[in-house]
């Protein structure tokens, strides 16, 4: 029997023509002009240099320790968000008193915009004046006042406290959405085979919630290596470079007129990207059980 | 023959001189600026750049010829490399402004830029020469101001006062340390506010400095630096400088907040006595005058040398248009609408200054600027900064201020900042296709 087509092929041909206008055209272009000395004085004249991009990339202790910054940021943050918004979404599927009021507080930093995100806690990062050293003189821990964003020991992870704090409650409607599909049923059997809170969290809730986990991870970890707009708002990669990260390199690469050794980096960034997505999924992907 | 020739010669004459008057009645009224009315203008600049008088005059043109002018400020420590990221895409404003023609290598005007040499405004300059690009002698942009960038200390008088130091004049570098220690033991306030959120605030103790180091050799190093000669490591000078600059936070002069706060907060810091002194740019002083009339501020020129000399920038504010733009005839005939008396005198009315138009009143400028143009330009006591002389590498010079930036939180050394530097330049050099890099 002939299957039937709902829709015909070509109505899938002006979001193919965009994507590739927008989207496969430039990673091409980008990915050839990564192997040539293109820059804004030779806007159109690149000569192929072959891997010396790459090479130089290597040899550049900036780029070095914006990759270190970025590989940081993407582990630190998605490990906290997976835990965070794991803690929250089980605090707020029990019964408890203003739950929707608490699932709406922590999910609502989800949809600030990055830049007022940036902006906010730039206020309260403040050495004069700023919310949490007044928290931080209010209980008597002055020698705790700093300049956190001014300090390249504590930067860093003022924007990756930041990131914690936005995305937590996203997580938190992921993980919520899973446990609310695990059967009660499992937990009543497992209640009159005699187990425990923890041997039911461990042996029941962590496995049928590894799809939650899947999509927590993977899209954390893109994102923690996309970062960009919380750096550049809050410390623009500084005070420095101490809070450079691929984006905020690449971004000053290409403002310099390096087009090619920019390119160079977002083919870096991309691959980087690509494999540590596809690797995360897999892994994920394979614990994953049936419900 | 003579009956055709004469009603010819006749009517041709005639058709010349009314022609001719024509010609002259059009030069004498006013231009024809009808082709602006309904366009709207996208005008990019930065936070420090922006005054509200562009506004004053932007309402006033919109008034006269119906043309709005869309502002986008941009913040500071953004607005170079959006400019060069703008230019280098395509995706311009109509108009930009930018420091003229300091910037013009690194914006590579002469690919992005329109000539601007045969605009009516060139004409009523006071000092054309100087803002012709030195490449090709071309005029990229139009200028408001006849000279700016004095490098100048800009302090609270109330608050030195206060301390026991009355109109300071340092003839040496030791007696500006002086003033600083006094400064640090007498009040509260820090004695040499920094910036470094904004790089560029930074660099201005060693853009200046250096050069004045220098000396007579100054030249001579540019032009060595430039055709790879000579390394920065080999510049003793620019070592000191930096050292200097070091010292000044490990000596405790410097506000503790120095790496987060920026040029925008520098003034309600000043104006809160939190700190007594500023270097910074005369557009600085202008401005914070004007907002805080409550603070008299006095200024005074960091003595390097064995002699106070004024490091000023070889640059000015000023508008370029963009070849890319969607309307590059419009944005030319707004930049001789906003060149105009009737306008600039507006931007002037509120910001006192040096104008860069013969016609267009300048008034009264800040007394601590109006002082130093006195004391040091008008008297050639000044030399230029050292990001003008080297204007090709400009466009590495912002890592170079993030290394200084390092240098003020403790982790880089004077001599490895020139180290890690010099590694920068010349690939960045090579890059650009520089011959001697190659």
């Amino acid at each position: 029997m002939k299957e039937k087509k709902f829709y015909p092929n070509y109505f899938t041909y002006p979001a193919i023509i965009v994507f590739t206008i927008f989207y496969c055209i430039p990673i091409i272009a980008s990915f050839v002009m990564s192997f040539t000395n293109w820059n804004i004085k030779r806007i159109s004249e690149p000569k192929f240099v072959a891997f010396k991009n790459f090479g130089r990339l290597f040899r550049d202790d900036y780029f070095l320790l914006a990759l270190k910054n970025t590989i940081l940021f993407a582990v630190v943050t998605t490990l906290g968000i997976v835990i965070l918004g794991l803690l929250l979404a089980l605090l707020l599927n029990s019964a408890i008193k203003g739950k929707t009021f608490l699932r709406t507080c922590f999910y609502l930093p989800a949809v600030l915009s990055l830049i007022v995100v940036g902006i906010m806690f730039k206020a309260v990062f403040k050495l004069d004046g700023g919310i949490l050293n007044q928290i931080l003189t209010a209980v008597g821990l002055e020698n705790l006042v700093r300049d956190w964003l001014g300090d390249g020991k504590t930067a860093m992870w003022a924007i990756i406290f930041v990131q914690i704090w936005k995305w937590s409650g996203f997580a938190m409607t992921i993980y919520l959405a899973g446990l609310q599909g695990i059967s009660k049923d499992y937990y009543e059997a497992a209640t009159i085979d005699g187990a425990g809170t923890w041997q039911k969290f461990k042996n029941i809730t962590l496995p049928l919630l590894a799809p939650a986990f899947t999509v927590v991870i993977t899209m954390n970890t893109i994102g923690g290596f996309k970062v960009f707009e919380q750096v550049y708002v809050m410390t623009n990669g500084g005070p420095g470079n101490a809070t450079q990260v691929l984006n905020t390199y690449i971004y000053k690469e290409f403002s310099k007129g390096t087009l090619g050794r920019s390119s160079a980096a977002s083919l870096l960034l991309f691959l980087m990207i690509s494999v540590v997505a596809v690797l995360v999924n897999r892994a994920l992907t394979k614990r994953e059980v049936e419900m | 023959m003579k009956k055709i020739l004469k009603p010819i010669i006749s009517a041709t004459v005639a058709a010349t001189m009314i022609g001719t008057m024509g010609t002259v009645v059009f030069a004498e009224g006013e231009a024809d600026y009808s082709a602006l009315d309904g366009k709207t203008i996208s005008f990019m600049t930065s936070q420090s750049k922006f005054f509200d008088a562009y506004q004053t005059m932007a309402d006033a043109i919109e008034k006269d010829y119906g043309c709005k002018v869309e502002f986008q400020v941009v913040p500071d420590d953004q607005y170079t490399s959006m400019t060069n990221l703008k230019l280098s895409t395509g995706e311009v404003p109509d108009v930009l402004e930018q420091n003229y023609p300091s910037q013009n290598v690194a914006m590579n005007v002469y690919e992005y830029c329109e000539d601007l040499s045969n605009e009516p405004w060139v004409s009523r300059l006071v000092n054309p020469d100087m803002l012709k690009d030195s490449k090709d002698g071309k005029m990229y942009a139009l200028p408001k101001e006849s000279s700016s960038g004095y490098q100048v200390v800009y302090y609270n008088k109330e608050l030195l006062e206060s301390c026991g130091i009355t109109d300071p004049e340092p003839q040496n570098y030791d007696e500006f340390l002086e003033i600083l220690k006094t400064i640090k033991e007498k009040s509260d306030a820090a004695p040499f506010l920094q910036t470094n959120k904004d790089n560029w605030e930074t660099q201005i103790f060693m853009t200046g400095g250096i050069p004045i180091m220098l000396g007579e050799k100054a030249d001579e190093v540019y032009e060595k630096l430039l055709n790879n000669e000579m390394e920065w490591t080999e510049i003793p000078e620019a070592t000191e400088v930096l050292q200097r600059y070091i010292d000044l936070y490990t000596e405790g002069y410097v506000n503790e907040d120095n790496l987060s706060v920026g040029y925008d907060d520098a003034a309600q810091i000043m104006a809160d006595g939190k700190a007594a002194m500023y270097l910074t740019v005369d557009q600085w002083a202008t401005d914070f005058s004007k907002n805080h009339p409550e603070v008299e501020l006095g200024s005074f020129v960091i003595p390097f040398g064995d002699k106070p000399v004024l490091p000023t920038g070889n640059y000015v504010q000023g508008l370029f248009v963009p070849n890319a733009g969607s309307q590059v005839d419009v944005a030319k005939m707004f930049l001789q609408v906003w060149s105009l008396p009737k306008y600039q005198d507006m931007y002037y009315a509120e910001n006192p200054g040096f104008s860069a138009f013969n016609d267009v009143n300048g008034g009264e400028a800040t007394a601590c600027v109006q002082s130093i143009v006195d004391k040091y330009i008008k008297t050639g006591n000044y030399v230029y900064e050292l990001n003008g002389q080297l204007a090709d590498a400009n466009g590495c010079f912002s890592d170079l201020w993030n290394f200084y930036v390092e240098a003020a939180a403790g982790e880089k050394t004077a001599e490895s900042v020139w180290e890690d530097f010099q590694m920068i330049y010349v690939d960045y050099m090579e890059q650009q296709g520089y011959e001697a890099f190659e």
